[in-house]
């Protein structure tokens, strides 16, 4: 099966993921054998959701679940890619393809004429009569298929799958996710973590062993992403004649018509429309262009958090970008044009700092975001100017 | 406002159905139908989101014709009066609203809306006549009380609601006990607040139900139990039991099949659970309702069986913590879905006073016709609510309270300051705007709600009931300017507390120069509003100092008891900040300040007169001393003031005009919002520079202060100084200009139906008749002469009356005695002259007694003034009304008696007034300069006396008596002023008497007048002596026999 944008899955290429592989195969097992969990009561939840970015391995996570409890007794997997299913027309998807294909792994089948009532009907008929056996269900993709295709197999299957002893559903998906109408399907998912150097290493040494010797770049470029992993190592082991696709795009998929406004607000660790706006006019904006006045930082507020990318963190003092792609934005930026990220930084010390002399209940908080900034300019390795805002102590050090 | 309801807000969706309130609607129905005509109270008290707006709302509507308890015999009203708006703050805004909840019922209130009119009539002529204004505004609240409670006696009974209770607003602790006083009288007298009006609709109200829903307030529980005892019902207003959430769930699936597909994927267990979270707050519930429509992520603790959530909701820190978890979820989810109305909801949460499209474009950048489909979207959520108002621009979208606090909570505290600030900015720029808009529209209104003063007076009248259109709508615009101003001072509290409390300054000062007492109270329970959410042992808030805030407050008080005279509280209040808080008094400007408005107090009360002029002194010369102090120039302007009309009444009328020109050339240095002050300050002077007999300068000044007061427009003010003008130009020997201008002012005071007005003018137009009859004999033949003097006594008796009566005054009363005496006496002294029949009937337009009986009715109505002016103690007029009963026996030719009356005159003047023999006169300090005026008009009456036997006899010991008289009389004259009306009136007199003289009689005065001049010690150049050489120049040897003898 091929992967959109990295490599397909290679079950001898899987590294990492141990913990999330055990948190399915017990839950699997315990079901199975009907024990008490500990961390997952089974009664209560049947579900196993996982949610990451774009490149964090969440298909290859599937899919290796559903190899691991393939050897399992009494255990019948399935694996639905959601992106196979044409969405547009969830009747006939359903009916058609992806119930016939679940119901064919519990060996039974459908008439052609049926409808998708009869279809899941004799699905959960097909479940019962398994007794002892656990389905487990695995559902990639979840986010690139409509809401309506998602509703209809919500109301068709999932909802019912949900609520019998004997299926486990595993669920993978980005960023809000779906608001599936079932409430077992919405609770918190589990996060994927990034890899660590040493999975890295190991990642490249399986997958692109050239760049092997670059793990700490890598690493550092990365921040840990499997896909930038891959990325980033083709990057170093290709040739300048066939280049590898570029990294921030591939990850930012969909989002990346949105590329410019990423990269203008990836230095900072929080954004509302009055930050963005600095960040935009420092980056995107050209002469002739509208201003980034409050109501386009809204709108273009709106669509970032759309791309599930970007999330509001009260915490925080604002909206931030997800905390594994940020850097990885920032790095790339800095790598592409130092003088811009420079130029950037500066622009939000200034910021930052003005708040600090203009609002003394938060003057050490601003006062920090500044130092923050001030001390990233200084791992750079363009000069700064006068204009930086900074000190000419501050520029010396 | 249309509902363009947004469908992905389905679980937030408002409903319209009663739950779990069985009990207080059998109650509250049950005492509806009760026969007994007594009054029940629900006091409904619950914490926010409870539902009690929804309650009485529903039981208002079930009132309505087609509701299920309707009854003819019953009128309710349609919505509640809600004391969460600012405008219901003051008693004549609660009254309005209570009048237009009841649907308006104008035949109902006709009283009401006639006083109504007369109010907002008065509002726009009536500045600076503080005691007619606020009695037209009590008149106004007394006439809604009586009509309302001729409609509840009509009737059934009614049933009325008001709501957010716990908004009406209490002072701080430390002025609450300074004002023990007003608390203590408020009945008797005192000035009638919202809370004291409230309590006593409660209380005297009969045969009503009346819903009074709001937070718990201690305070606010305590007095209701206090006043209403047993007539108070305190209904308990419960969470929802389980059973009530579990139909909530079905209520509000029922709404679409949309949002009953969703709620049918929630579990019996899991609407259990959510109960025990919400703890059946129905706000919660709805926006918990909400998340669980719609957020793709739902707080695990929502989803746990319903025993664990049970055994878990036991601790109450843990069931704290799972709600504060819930309540950053459902924010986060409303921050992170993207639904369309998401913006909008949170950006009312940055305006708690309502938010208009044109308030949400500023802050959002929308445009203004996305951001009225905004508001659109969201008016038909269960945590929005909508305040239609006067018209479509007034109109507004408001949160729920709970909503407020939990999106700032939760999302707007968490935002920089910046982004606040530039919100704030946002909002400033707004209100600015509107306020700038709504006074250019006032002014405009203003103009046409006045008419124009023409030479057609009658054409005028008409105007004014022409312009009643315009009047309503000027109303409307003084409404809502109000509503900005307050508007505008929350925000600015809340964003920067010292220059909000600043700006609350400048507005509540602005209230009280234009005498705006309804803006004044709503701006004083904004400010309460927001110091109440401060800490009890506040001692600082971002730079705004308690005790500056509590002083303001404090001193505040005092400026309502002084525009509504109510002196003796002004200067009690004054007292009690001195003695028991004096802590208040510690910044620079302080003290003077209370000074200042004590002092006044006092002045305006005529009592302790010494002591105001001991404190005023102290406070100008520490306000000069320090001109760093903000707003000195404004206190001194005041002082200076005050102090002139003290002087003034001391009879000091050079230290008057000092004053005067002080304080007019302070306000002159000021901006627009004290011309009416300015104009004011010119007007006294104009009368003070009178007095000395400055006409010319005096005539300017009037002039200044009557185009001021045309420019400003309130036409009472107009009126004052026309009849100024008019007294200035008869005093100057022009009364038929002077009667021009009194006419002006009596016409203007009878359309303003001012009867205090009307006696002044007509007692100034009296005089100016009588003077135009009776200066120049050759301009009027003896019959004109009567009939203007016929015409003068018609407006002094009225005077008379008004002042014992209507509006009792007594030193006008006085005044107008005195005027119908003078016209009693110079009617006696023309009525042999002319050859008109006698008309003994005083209503006949040809009445013209007999000599003898004008000069009895002369005789009696001085005798009166003067009795009276003796029992009030005020001496200059009882003087003046003996010395022209002296003057009346003078023109009887009844020597005698008027030598006696003189006498009597002249015993009232103190001793230190008269001029000795044989001792060098030396002013008194501090003198009350009207005693040698009238010791002068006395003693040139001496002298005529004198004179008039001499001619009768050439006794050379008359002539004697006479030189001596006349010298002594100018020497008084000139103690006072060398250059004023009755200085230049005795002079002519003199003079007339002169041309009958020989010149060697002419020559004996002037021996006499040096002989005098030598025995009195008076210092030369003797006026006397200037006026006879004007006849027949001085010899050389006239002072050296006068030295020989």
């Amino acid at each position: 099966m091929a992967n959109h944008h990295g490599l397909s899955y290679q079950p001898e290429s899987f590294v990492n993921h141990e913990a999330e592989l055990a948190l399915i195969v017990d839950k699997a097992r315990h079901m199975r054998d009907k024990l008490p969990s500990p961390l997952n009561p089974p009664e209560r939840q049947r579900v196993v959701k996982f949610n990451a970015e774009r490149g964090m391995g969440k298909s290859w996570l599937l899919q290796e679940a559903a190899r691991w409890l393939a050897h399992e007794p009494r255990i019948v997997t399935h694996y639905i890619d959601l992106e196979k299913y044409d969405s547009r027309d969830p009747e006939k998807a359903l009916r058609d393809q992806l119930l016939p294909s679940l119901s064919a792994r519990l060996g039974t089948s459908s008439a052609s004429h049926s409808s998708v009532a009869d279809v899941t009907n004799q699905l959960i008929l097909a479940l019962d009569d398994l007794h002892e056996t656990l389905l487990v269900v695995l559902v990639d993709h979840v986010d690139e298929s409509e809401k309506d295709f998602l509703d209809a197999l919500d109301n068709r299957c999932l909802s019912q799958l949900a609520t019998r002893p004997n299926s486990l559903l595993v669920l993978a998906e980005r960023g809000k996710g779906h608001t599936w109408i079932t409430l077992a399907l919405r609770h918190p998912p589990a996060r994927l973590q990034r890899f660590k150097a040493d999975h890295t290493h190991e990642q490249l040494k399986l997958q692109v062993p050239d760049a092997a010797g670059s793990v700490d770049e890598i690493q550092q470029r990365s921040n840990g992403i499997p896909l930038a992993n891959l990325l980033y190592g083709q990057e170093i082991a290709s040739s300048p004649s066939n280049p590898p696709p570029d990294v921030i795009d591939t990850l930012l998929g969909k989002a990346q018509s949105l590329r410019r406004q990423f990269e203008a607000l990836c230095v900072l660790r929080a954004f509302d429309e009055l930050r963005m706006q600095a960040m935009f006019v420092e980056y995107i904006t050209a002469p002739g262009d509208p201003a980034w006045d409050n109501l386009a930082c809204a709108n273009a507020r709106k669509g970032l958090v759309a791309t599930s990318l970007v999330r509001w963190d009260g915490d925080q003092r604002g909206y931030v970008i997800d905390e594994a792609l940020r850097p990885i934005l920032e790095n790339a930026l800095r790598v592409r044009d130092e003088s811009l990220w420079r130029r950037l930084h500066e622009a939000a010390y200034r910021l930052y700092a003005g708040w600090a002399d203009s609002y003394p209940r938060s003057r050490a908080e601003w006062a920090a975001e500044a130092a923050y900034h001030v001390n990233a300019m200084k791992q750079t390795t363009v000069p700064l100017s006068q204009s930086s805002g900074l000190s000419a102590e501050e520029r010396m050090q | 406002m249309n509902d363009d309801f947004d469908p992905t807000y389905a679980g937030a969706r408002a409903l319209n159905v009663l739950i779990n309130r069985e009990k207080i609607l059998t109650d509250i129905k049950r005492e509806a139908d009760d026969e007994s005509q007594s009054t029940r109270v629900f006091y409904i008290t619950a914490p926010g989101g409870m539902g009690k707006t929804f309650l009485i709302r529903q039981v208002l509507s079930r009132f309505q014709p087609g509701g299920a308890w309707y009854r003819p015999d019953i009128l309710a009203a349609h919505h509640e009066v809600d004391f969460y708006h600012s405008d219901n703050h003051t008693v004549e805004g609660a009254t309005w609203s209570l009048y237009k909840a009841l649907g308006s019922p104008a035949s109902e209130f006709t009283a009401y809306l006639e006083q109504r009119a007369r109010w907002q009539q008065a509002k726009l002529d009536l500045r600076e006549a503080l005691r007619d204004l606020d009695n037209s505004r009590l008149h106004l609240i007394h006439k809604f009380q009586s009509d309302l409670h001729r409609l509840t006696v009509d009737r059934r009974g009614i049933v009325i609601a008001f709501d957010t209770t716990e908004k009406i607003q209490y002072e701080s602790d430390r002025v609450q006990r300074l004002l023990k006083l007003e608390e203590d009288s408020s009945a008797e007298g005192g000035i009638e607040e919202l809370r004291t009006w409230l309590f006593n609709l409660l209380a005297q109200l009969p045969n009503a139900v009346i819903l009074v829903a709001g937070r718990p307030h201690e305070r606010l529980q305590q007095d209701l139990r206090t006043k209403l005892g047993d007539r108070l019902i305190e209904p308990e207003l419960r969470e929802f039991r389980e059973q009530d959430t579990l139909q909530y769930f079905e209520e509000i699936a029922a709404l679409s099949d949309e949002i009953k597909q969703r709620l049918s994927a929630i579990p019996e267990d899991t609407r259990r659970v959510i109960h025990l979270y919400t703890g059946g707050r129905p706000i919660l519930l709805a926006l918990t309702i909400d998340y669980l429509v719609a957020s793709q992520q739902l707080l695990p603790d929502l989803l746990v069986p319903y025993e664990e959530a049970r055994a878990t909701a036991e601790d109450p820190a843990r069931l704290e913590q799972i709600q504060h978890h819930l309540e950053v979820d459902i924010v986060r989810s409303l921050q992170e879905l993207g639904r369309s109305s998401d913006d909008v909801i949170r950006s009312l949460a940055w305006t708690p006073k309502g938010m208009d499209a044109e308030l949400l474009h500023r802050i959002t950048g929308m445009s203004p016709e996305n951001a009225q489909a905004g508001l659109n979207s969201v008016t038909q959520m269960s945590f929005v609510k909508v305040r239609r108002g006067e018209d479509s621009e007034t109109a507004r979208v408001f949160l729920h309270d709970e909503m407020y606090d939990l999106l700032k909570r939760h999302v707007l505290d968490c935002l920089p300051e910046a982004q606040s600030a530039q919100v704030h900015q946002a909002i400033k720029s707004y209100y600015s705007d509107k306020i700038k808009d709504v006074r250019e529209r006032i002014s405009q209104l203003e103009r046409e709600g006045r008419g124009q003063i023409t030479a057609d007076r009658q054409a005028v009248w008409d105007d004014r009931f022409k312009n009643q259109k315009s009047l309503e709508k000027l109303s409307q615009a003084e409404l809502a300017l109000e509503k900005l101003l307050v508007e505008d001072v929350y925000y600015s509290l809340r964003h920067q507390a010292k220059d909000g409390f600043n700006l609350y300054r400048d507005y509540a000062d602005m209230a009280f120069e234009s005498n705006d007492f309804t803006l004044d109270m709503q701006l004083r329970d904004e400010l309460l509003a927001f110091v109440n959410t401060l800490p009890a042992d506040y001692t600082e808030h971002e730079h705004m100092e308690r005790h500056v805030v509590d002083l303001d407050s404090a001193l505040r008080w005092i400026k309502r008891y002084l525009v509504t005279a109510r002196y003796d509280k002004a200067h009690a209040l004054a007292g009690q900040i001195r003695q028991k808080s004096p802590e208040l008094l510690v910044k620079p400007a302080a003290r003077p300040e209370l000074d200042i408005w004590d002092s006044w107090a006092l002045v305006y009360s005529a009592q302790d007169l010494k002591r105001a002029e001991s404190m005023l002194h102290t406070a100008l010369n520490e306000l000069e001393a320090d001109k760093e102090i903000k707003k000195a120039a404004i206190l001194l302007a005041r002082g200076h003031n005050i102090l002139g009309f003290l002087m003034r009444s001391f009879g000091r009328f050079h230290d008057a005009i000092k004053h005067y020109v002080e304080a007019t050339s302070l306000w002159d240095d000021l901006d627009d919002r004290f011309c009416a002050e300015y104009a004011n300050t010119l007007n006294n002077l104009a009368w003070a520079r009178t007095e000395v007999g400055d006409f010319q300068q005096a005539i300017l000044d009037c002039r200044r202060a009557l185009e001021l007061r045309r420019e400003l427009g309130p036409l009472y003010p107009v009126a004052l100084s026309h009849n100024t003008m008019g007294m200035i130009q008869t005093r100057a020997g022009n009364p038929a200009d002077g009667r021009i201008h009194c006419e002006h002012a009596l016409y203007i005071f009878r359309e303003l139906n001012m009867p205090r007005g009307v006696g002044l003018a007509e007692i100034a137009l009296a005089e100016a008749l009588r003077r135009s009859g009776t200066n120049d004999l050759t301009l009027y033949y003896p019959e004109q002469s009567i009939s203007l003097l016929r015409q003068a006594r018609a407006f002094a008796i009225d005077a008379v009356n008004i002042f014992a009566k209507e509006a009792p005054e007594p030193i006008r009363q006085i005044e107008a005695l005195r005027e119908l005496g003078c016209i009693y006496r110079d009617w006696a002294w023309l009525r042999n002259k002319a050859s008109s029949p006698i008309d003994n009937d005083p209503q006949s337009d040809t009445y013209n007694p007999a000599r003898e009986v004008l000069a009895e009715l002369g005789r009696d109505t001085l005798n009166q003034a003067a009795r009276l002016a003796r029992e009030k103690t005020v001496s200059y007029l009882e003087i003046d009304a003996s010395v022209n009963l002296a003057w009346l026996y003078f023109y009887l030719d009844q020597f005698e008696d008027a030598r006696r009356a003189i006498a009597e005159a002249r015993a009232i003047a103190p001793p230190a007034y008269h001029l000795m023999p044989d001792t060098r006169y030396r002013k008194p300090p501090k003198a009350t300069s009207w005693f040698w005026v009238q010791l002068g008009k006395v003693t040139v009456l001496e002298g005529n006396i004198a004179m008039q036997e001499f001619l009768a006899s050439r006794d050379v010991g008359k002539l004697q008596q006479a030189g001596q008289s006349y010298t002594l009389a100018l020497a008084y004259d000139d103690l006072f002023s060398p250059n004023f009306r009755d200085r230049k009136r005795a002079e002519e007199e003199i003079q007339q008497h002169l041309t009958n003289l020989r010149p060697e009689e002419l020559d004996r005065l002037h021996e006499v007048i040096a002989e005098t001049a030598g025995a009195y010690r008076l210092k030369p150049p003797v006026a006397m002596q200037k006026v006879l050489e004007r006849r027949r120049p001085k010899r050389a040897d006239h002072s050296t026999r006068a030295a020989k003898r």
